[in-house]
């Protein structure tokens, strides 16, 4: 999957007390309460900047951070979705 | 009767010298059904304007009523009504903001009562506003109209009189036997007995989205509450969705503890409403578990069912509907109180003008009322909407993206023609989600 070092180094910003090699690209993060819904939002903020894309409403739902798979997933649909959103005339 | 009619410039000198017994019908401007805060608040904002209502509820005050906590904004109403003094003088507690536990307990967000000082970005400083104890609230507020001279007949409204679709008064049953009330205009604020959709007045009831809900309470003593000046504060605590807890601080020692659930858990438990709220209070959110320890209740349960309504045309020649009468949406986020006081201002401005003006048996007297009220109204619907559908959403929202316009929606600034970046937002991602279903679009302005 893309961007795996850099979601386990996001994960660990926003909760200090993972260790990043431990996750895995299918670590159930919320079942194994590594992400809180507050710290799902603070990671958001992050993955904002980082990556230069602007998550849709809709997508912040919790299955979108289920795990580092489907946050990698959330990314890349995000950041097609804005490219058509800037190319889109008008 | 608690106060003379005579000289009063609201009432007709034929209702003044008539006594209770006496058969002449009360002729008055306008008649108020219920005593209750969206009655008595249109009576000061009447009162103000120097009309002397008629306010006819039946039931002795105090009496015991949940729905304790005010916004930001009920704090500008109770200012406008002169009452602060009162309320500051009070020893209701203070309630500086709002904080919701998600499911687990784990998670928390906060939103803080603010008031607004200036348009725009950044325009918010910190407020606060108060819980109160309905029953001294509401029975401060009928005495407060009665004292600067409304009238309260005490009886149950029981049938309204109409020629053709004008309504044109009242028949009270008092202990004294039926009396005949003939006003320019009656007002509505019955709350949920939504008394003219009872006579066949308004549209029809309708079952809104909650309309399946049903609500649980009692009050505690030995709560734990946060420290400070935070003891007062409102939490919220859910699970999944539609099932949620209020935790309302009223007194030093008292709290409202209320549950809310889908009413087939009630049915389907086989358990009477008192052992089905203590088993599921307890355990609906450990972070209420750990506060509910050491509690004594000092209240009976209570419980309320089918409480989401909605009645699309609530004024019309000579009626209209204030507060819990013509819409009731999920309770979570404490809007009753302030529906109540911010409609009771609309609806006055707009008695007011009708009666000055002689077009109160129009029928679109008061459509520009309706369609004011339905702004605020719609926008905590879907506020409240967007909350369930998408909690994790609204989190984002009023942490990080739209922090300041869900601070305006909490305090009650909702009425505003155009609605704020995060409304607006919210009813993008709801239509999407309900592509399909029908989505009510607001009404339009009259002439528009």
């Amino acid at each position: 999957m893309q961007y795996l070092s850099e979601l386990q180094q996001l994960v660990q910003r926003v909760n200090p007390t993972c260790s990043p090699t431990r996750l895995t690209a299918d670590t159930p993060l919320l079942d194994e309460r590594v992400l809180d819904s507050l710290q799902i939002v603070s990671m958001i903020a992050e993955m904002e900047t980082m990556f230069g894309v602007r998550v849709s409403l809709e997508e912040v739902i919790p299955e979108n951070f289920e795990s580092l798979r489907k946050i990698s997933d959330l990314i890349q649909r995000t950041m097609a979705s804005n490219r058509s959103d800037n190319s889109a005339p008008g | 009767m608690s106060k003379s009619t005579t000289d009063a410039p609201g009432f007709n000198k034929s209702s003044a010298d008539r006594g209770l017994s006496g058969k002449s019908p009360m002729v008055v401007d306008v008649a108020i059904v219920g005593g209750g805060p969206a009655a008595t608040f249109t009576a000061l904002y009447l009162l103000q304007q120097g009309i002397r209502p008629l306010i006819i509820e039946k039931e002795t005050f105090p009496r015991y009523h949940i729905g304790e906590s005010l916004t930001g904004e009920v704090g500008a109403a109770l200012v406008d009504v002169g009452l602060e003094s009162k309320l500051e003088a009070s020893n209701y507690p203070v309630k500086y903001g709002v904080r919701v536990y998600g499911r687990g307990g784990k998670n928390h967000f906060w939103v803080p009562v603010m008031k607004r000082v200036r348009p725009g970005p950044g325009g918010l400083a910190p407020a606060r506003t108060w819980q109160v104890r309905r029953d001294e609230f509401d029975a401060m507020l009928l005495d407060e109209a009665c004292s600067r001279g409304a009238e309260h007949l005490r009886g149950a409204a029981q049938a309204v009189s109409r020629e053709g679709q004008q309504v044109t008064g009242l028949v009270v049953v008092t202990d004294e036997g039926p009396v005949e009330v003939q006003s320019k205009v009656v007002v509505d604020g019955s709350g949920q007995k939504t008394f003219l959709a009872q006579q066949g007045v308004t549209s029809a009831k309708e079952r809104g989205s909650y309309a399946n809900q049903v609500a649980l309470y009692s009050r505690v003593r030995g709560e734990m509450r946060d420290p400070g000046i935070d003891s007062g504060n409102t939490l919220i605590f859910y699970s999944d969705r539609h099932r949620w807890s209020w935790f309302i601080p009223i007194s030093e020692d008292q709290t409202s503890l209320g549950l809310v659930v889908p009413a087939n858990e009630l049915a389907d438990s086989g358990l009477s409403p008192e052992a089905f709220f203590f088993d599921r209070i307890g355990s609906l959110n450990p972070a209420l578990t750990s506060r509910l320890q050491q509690v004594e209740y000092t209240e009976k349960v209570r419980c309320s069912s089918n409480y989401s309504y909605r009645i699309q045309e609530f004024t019309g020649p000579g009626f209209l509907c204030v507060g819990d009468s013509h819409r009731f949406v999920d309770p979570i986020f404490s809007f009753g109180l302030y529906f109540a006081a911010r409609e009771a201002q609309m609806a006055a401005q707009h008695l007011g003008e009708s009666l000055r003006k002689g077009t109160w048996a129009d029928a679109n007297a008061f459509s520009e009322y309706a369609r004011q009220v339905e702004i605020g109204q719609q926008v905590i619907q879907d506020l409240i909407d967007f909350f369930w559908e998408y909690p994790l959403a609204f989190q984002w929202m009023a942490h990080k993206t739209h922090t300041e316009d869900i601070a305006d929606c909490f305090a009650g600034r909702v009425y505003s023609d155009t609605a704020s970046e995060a409304i607006l937002a919210m009813r993008e991602v709801l239509r999407k989600k309900r592509a399909g279903e029908t989505y009510q679009p607001l009404p339009t302005a009259v002439g528009s």
